[in-house]
Formats: structure tokens, C-alpha cells, sequence
């Protein structure tokens, strides 16, 4: 029966889809949970929301939409936090239910029957195109070149900022550029989890690596084994159950994380606790 | 020659004028006591040392140059509870880190002599036998002794210090004090402390700030009255 399922073309893409955000996720997601950007990385995934309203009201890819406001959000947020203009928390608050509304407001603004939003929302994997590939294995193979390129630059900056800063490293260049990666990122999730849940797959798989290794590299590729786990086990039950994939998907990462984290706690082996206990 | 030359500074941290026009020469090779109350603007100074915060008026000299053109020659360690200690890297990474070329440099990797250049700095601060650890295993004296062999690591002309022994137990304090007192005369060190008692006697001079500049004084100078007596230090600063 499966090799029947897996001559269809939409559950080949799902499955290029899961392997994407997967590796995605496990190199940024570790970056954003030691950088303690987890509620940012929310903030920008929901701003998203308003970029693909503005795409089916102007009549472009909704994803291409979501990718520029994310990166737009991402500067801002960057920006008015470097300013010290306002409390963080605030400001990203803000920014998220503003993505929201603003999606709202353009498919509002829409001639004719709304688009099904749904997908956006909570994911499908089931109906990413060849097109959305397309742009997630450029998205993807962007953020793996140049976390691997800059990797020790990465490590420096995420270890201790002022020290990079007082050595000369550009961290203000390297935090634009993690904020121009953690927007492709969303964008490469979105059709995986929805904006609602992409915080859980960027989190769930980096906290959980963070139990068995101590090293960053080790962690990233262990981080992108368990979405991959997750990811493709997630689409199984799934199909199984005939139940929503984006939140399946989600639902096993969190129930890894926790899992795996009491059985630590119990066995008294959790050495190194991870940022989203 | 002066390492540190300063005149009429003002500097506003986040809309508050922390620092009011301060005036102030430090001598090459000089280990320096900065002290104040809190909020005095002690933190502030040294991140305007470091280029970490515009200056409002006046100007820094750091060896004859401002100190945005002063950048990766200065030895830097930030106080330890501000660093992640829970961050997944070793002992010998971290201080390699000291050896990173400035800029951003695509592809970098620590050569041989990186890592030997970070393994004297480690065995300067007795903590060679603990290279290979995770900096999650180390007490707070040992990753305190660590951040001070990262900055060695630059090879500095000018050390600068923010608090290096708050919250550290008296053993690892004296530890920390003795390599600082190892290090004087070899570079230009100047040290943020609310620890007057113990870290009087070692000091040159000391510079009190609370906004304004109180006092800087040598040390000895009988303005800074008995040696060791943090009660006259802070009498006699005003502190």
C-alpha cells in the first residue's frame, strides 16, 4: 500500500517539503533558541500572515508576499530593538497581531470569494507544489550555505555579542543577516506547519538535540534528524488518521521534546537544559 | 605616553546623561580601580571605552586613536553572570576566540597556532588541564579565569575589567586577583570593583565616578588615606 502512496506526486513533495524545513529548522531553530529569539521568530512568522493576504490582493505568489513582509518585519523588529525605542516584548506583540489584522484587511479588500486562508494558517504539506519546492530548495540551500560559510563568525557572536563586537567582528551585519534567515525560514515552514505553529518546529526539534549533544554543529544535524523523524512520521499518521498534517507534525516534535526531556529529568542525565524548558 | 586620555566626555545611556563632562589621563602600564555607586556610570565609561556607546560630547584617546579605530586591540572581559554559561562550547573554543580576525571571514577555522596561542593563555591562568571541558562543567572562579585568558588572547595593550569578581567565593576572587597582579606592569588594566578591601593595596590609582568624575587619585596619595582601608577610599572619594 505505501509503495502506491508514494507514487503520488503531491505526498513526493510533501515528503521533499518535510526533509526542507526539516534541515532548516534544525540549523536555525538551534540558533534562535540559544539566542533566546523564539518569540521574535513568532512575531515575524505571524507578520507573515499579512504578506500573503497582500499577495492574493495584488495577485502574486502569496508565499513570494510572505517572504517580503517577514523580512520587513524582521528589519523592523531588528531595528526599533537596536533603538532601544521600546520594550521588546511590546514591540513584537505588536508586530504580530498587526501581520495578522493587515492579512485580514487585504483578503477583505479582495473582489470576489475569499481565498481558503487554511493552509497559511495551520499548513498542509499535502498541497505544496513543484513551485513552492522550488523556492523552499533555494531558501534552504541559502540558509545551510551560509550558516556553514560563516560558521565560527555564528558561534563567536552567539557565545558572547560584546566580545565579538570589542574583536571587531560586524555582529551588527551578522544579526541583519540571522534576521534576513530566520524570515526565509518561516517562509520555507509555512506550507509545512502554518503560521500559527511554526514557532513549534523551529523550537521543539533544537531543544530536544540539545539533550544529547554538547557541541553546536552536532546539535544542528541532530535537531534536523528529529524534524526529519517528525516530519515524515507526522505526514504517516496523518494520512493514516486523515487528520490536519501541519498540526500532526507539531504535535509529535512537542510530544519528543517532552518525552525525551522527563525521561532525562528522571534518569538524572539532563546536563544541559535547554532555553524552551 | 598616556593609554587613555579623556577630555570634557559626556555621554546620555538610553536618554540619561550617565557620564558629565569627565576629564581624565591613565598612564601606559597604569592597573587602574574604577569604582562608584551603582548607577554612577562606571559601566558606562568602560562601554564608551570600547565604542559601545556614542559619545555626547568631548572626546577618548586610546593610545593616540579614537576607539572605534581602536578595535581588536583591547582585551575585554564582561562580567560572567552576562555570559551564557549553559552554551554549548568548550574551554579552548571559547578562547580562541581572542585569535578571530576582525570583520566577518567566510570559511574561518583556528589553525595550530591559534590553538597554541589560546593554550598560553589558558596555562597563564592555571587552567590548561581544563581545556577540552565544556564550559558547562566549570565553577565560577574557573570560567571568570577563562574570559580573562580569551581577552589575553587578543595580546592587548589595554585590559579592561567589569566586575571580574562579583559574585565569586574569596578563594577564586583571590585566584583572579593574583593574575591581574601577575599581569600588571605588562599592559594597561583598568578594573571595575566594588571590591575595595582586598584589591586596594594592588591597584596604582583609582577613579571614582558618580556621573561626574569625584576623584582619581594615585594610589598612595594620602588623599586615598590608609592603605587597604576602603572606609577612608570611600570618605575620601565621596562615594
Amino acid at each position: 500500500m505505501w509503495q502506491t502512496i508514494l507514487d503520488y506526486n503531491f505526498i513526493q513533495n510533501a515528503i521533499v517539503a518535510g526533509i526542507l524545513a526539516s534541515i532548516v529548522c534544525g540549523m536555525i531553530g538551534v540558533i534562535v533558541v540559544e539566542k533566546k529569539l523564539v518569540m521574535m521568530s513568532g512575531g515575524i512568522a505571524h507578520t507573515a500572515y499579512g504578506g500573503v493576504g497582500f499577495g492574493y490582493l495584488c495577485g502574486i505568489e502569496p508565499i513570494l508576499g510572505a517572504f517580503f513582509f517577514s523580512v520587513l518585519a524582521a528589519f523592523g523588529i531588528g531595528a526599533i530593538k537596536r533603538k532601544g525605542g521600546g520594550n521588546s516584548d511590546v514591540i513584537i506583540g505588536l508586530f504580530w497581531s498587526m501581520g495578522m489584522a493587515l492579512g485580514i484587511v487585504f483578503i477583505a479588500l479582495m473582489p470576489g470569494y475569499p481565498p481558503d486562508m487554511n493552509s497559511y494558517l495551520f499548513g498542509n504539506i499535502l498541497s505544496v507544489t513543484r513551485s513552492d519546492l522550488k523556492l523552499m530548495g533555494i531558501l534552504t540551500i541559502l540558509v545551510v550555505a551560509v550558516i556553514g560559510i560563516l560558521y565560527n563568525n555564528w558561534k563567536a557572536y552567539l557565545f558572547d555579542e560584546e566580545f565579538a563586537k570589542v574583536i571587531g567582528i560586524k555582529t551588527k551585519f551578522l544579526e541583519n543577516l540571522l534576521l534576513v534567515l530566520i524570515a526565509m525560514s518561516v517562509v520555507v515552514l509555512i506550507r509545512v506547519a502554518g503560521i500559527i505553529m511554526v514557532i513549534a518546529l523551529l523550537t521543539a526539534p533544537a531543544a530536544t538535540a540539545s539533550f544529547f549533544t554538547t557541541q553546536l554543529k552536532y546539535r544542528m544535524i541532530l535537531a534536523a534528524i528529529i524534524g526529519i523523524v517528525c516530519c515524515l512520521s507526522g505526514l504517516a499518521i496523518s494520512y493514516q488518521l486523515n487528520i490536519a498534517s501541519g498540526a500532526c507534525i507539531v504535535l509529535l516534535a512537542v510530544i519528543v521534546y517532552f518525552v525525551t526531556f522527563f525521561f532525562r529529568k528522571f534518569a538524572g542525565k539532563v546536563k544541559y537544559s535547554s532555553r524552551a524548558s | 605616553m598616556k593609554a587613555i586620555e579623556i577630555n570634557q566626555l559626556s555621554v546620555y545611556y538610553e536618554q540619561v546623561l550617565a557620564l558629565k563632562d569627565i576629564s581624565l589621563s591613565i598612564e601606559e602600564g597604569e592597573y587602574v580601580g574604577i569604582v562608584g555607586p551603582n548607577g554612577g556610570g562606571k559601566s558606562t565609561f568602560m562601554k564608551a571605552l570600547l565604542g559601545f556607546v556614542p559619545i555626547y560630547s568631548g572626546s577618548i584617546e586610546i593610545f593616540g586613536q579614537k576607539p572605534s579605530n581602536y578595535k581588536g586591540q583591547i582585551g575585554y572581559v564582561p562580567q560572567f553572570s552576562k555570559v551564557d554559561r549553559n552554551f554549548p562550547i568548550t574551554v579552548e573554543e571559547v578562547v580562541c576566540m581572542g585569535t578571530m580576525k576582525s570583520g566577518v571571514t567566510p570559511f574561518f577555522q583556528y589553525s595550530a597556532k591559534n590553538r597554541e596561542l589560546a593554550g598560553q593563555q589558558l596555562a597563564q591562568v592555571g587552567m590548561e588541564h581544563r581545556r577540552k571541558r565544556q564550559i558547562g562543567d566549570l565553577s565560577g572562579g574557573e570560567f571568570q579565569k577563562m574570559l580573562i585568558a580569551r581577552a589575553l588572547t587578543v595580546q592587548p595593550d589595554l585590559l579592561l575589567l567589569d566586575e571580574p569578581t562579583s559574585s565569586l567565593d574569596v578563594q577564586s576572587r583571590d585566584e583572579i586577583y593574583e593574575i591581574l597582579n601577575r599581569l600588571k606592569g605588562q599592559m594597561t588594566i583598568l578594573m571595575i570593583t566594588h571590591d575595595l578591601d582586598t584589591n586596594l593595596p594592588q591597584l596604582d590609582s583609582v577613579i571614582a565616578f558618580n556621573t561626574t568624575l569625584r576623584d582619581q587619585g594615585l594610589y598612595g596619595n594620602s588623599r586615598l588615606g590608609k592603605k587597604g582601608d576602603s572606609t577612608h577610599v570611600a570618605d575620601n572619594f565621596r562615594l
